[in-house]
């Protein structure tokens, strides 16, 4: 039975739900539900993700007395999500034996083609194509679960050190130094994957391709 | 030289793609809010995390001090006979002369 809980402030609906009104947390489950979608979304593949959304609103609700009234609810949930996200990583990458994405021609074929991309819309069509994702989680997946979250949060999603601390838990300097070796390493993936080829097709369009 | 610049410019542009890849928002199911709290109603009362395992933790710290305590006491020894019986077989006794302190 759904509680009117619309007109309630956040910090009024956690001191019901504190109080032992269970039902009351629907509705912070309603309101921050998309947002924590968004945020689980982008960091695990999709076929895992309702499942690790139901899991931040239970840990959520389990440290719900843990939660300072008067601060930012939707901050507050959105560590614990990317926390979630970061569990997730670590127990899936244990239990790996080796990284399981692998890429074909095509995705070369593709990445040629947004690299050589001479309009924006030229690129904005190459951006929607699947290849890009599966690119995408093809160099994620060959960092380690903390490099992993890292680039996504600072260099993927453009969040300061200092964001990025805050929903990792780590310190400032910490995410600053690991996001920076992290990008040079998803670089020299990348590279490894499309360098050569690129290269060859590169000097191929421009008429100087070597012998 | 040439070379590794525009083998950079072609790495900048490959991952301006991946992060415009990230970034796009992609149409979402809703969230299944009754799948949600029926997982949240089995996961039992709220909790306090942390701070409740803090209280938990100071609480049995103390019961087991009290627990000591009782049993030293029990055994015919104060706490003050144990320390005292200790210092008097510590080496510093041996060590320090009353009578070069004067």
């Amino acid at each position: 039975m759904p509680q009117e809980t619309d007109g309630l402030t956040d910090s009024e609906l956690v001191g019901r739900v504190v109080r032992g009104e269970t039902d009351a947390f629907a509705g912070l489950v309603r309101r921050y539900g998309p947002l924590v979608q968004r945020t689980v979304h982008r960091h695990v593949p999709r076929d895992r993700a309702e499942d690790l959304v139901q899991e931040t609103f239970i840990r959520a609700f389990q440290s719900l007395g843990n939660f300072a009234l008067g601060s930012k609810f939707p901050e507050w949930l959105t560590t614990i999500a990317v926390r979630t996200c970061y569990d997730f990583w670590r127990s899936h990458y244990r239990n790996r034996e080796s990284p399981e994405s692998s890429l074909t021609e095509q995705h070369r074929d593709w990445a040629d083609r947004v690299t050589a991309a001479e309009s924006q819309e030229r690129f904005d069509r190459e951006v929607r194509r699947g290849e890009a994702r599966e690119v995408l989680s093809y160099a994620l997946d060959r960092l380690s679960p903390e490099d992993r979250l890292v680039v996504t949060l600072v260099h993927l999603e453009g969040l300061s050190s200092e964001e990025a601390a805050r929903q990792l838990g780590w310190t400032a300097v910490n995410v600053k130094v690991r996001a920076h070796r992290a990008r040079r390493r998803m670089r020299r993936e990348l590279e490894a994957l499309f360098g050569d080829h690129g290269e060859a097709l590169w000097n191929t369009k421009n008429g100087t391709a070597k012998s | 030289m040439e070379h590794e610049e525009r083998h950079g410019e072609k790495l900048d542009r490959l991952e301006q793609a991946l992060r415009a890849a990230h970034r796009l928002e992609p149409a979402l199911p809703p969230v299944r809010v009754e799948a949600v709290m029926a997982r949240v109603r089995s996961a039992g009362a709220v909790g306090g995390g942390d701070v409740r395992f803090l209280w938990q933790f100071l609480a049995a710290a103390a019961v087991a001090a009290v627990l000591l305590l009782g049993a030293t006491l029990w055994n015919g020894a104060s706490p003050d006979t144990v320390a005292i019986s200790q210092m008097a077989e510590s080496p510093w006794t041996v060590l320090v002369n009353p009578s070069e302190l004067n």
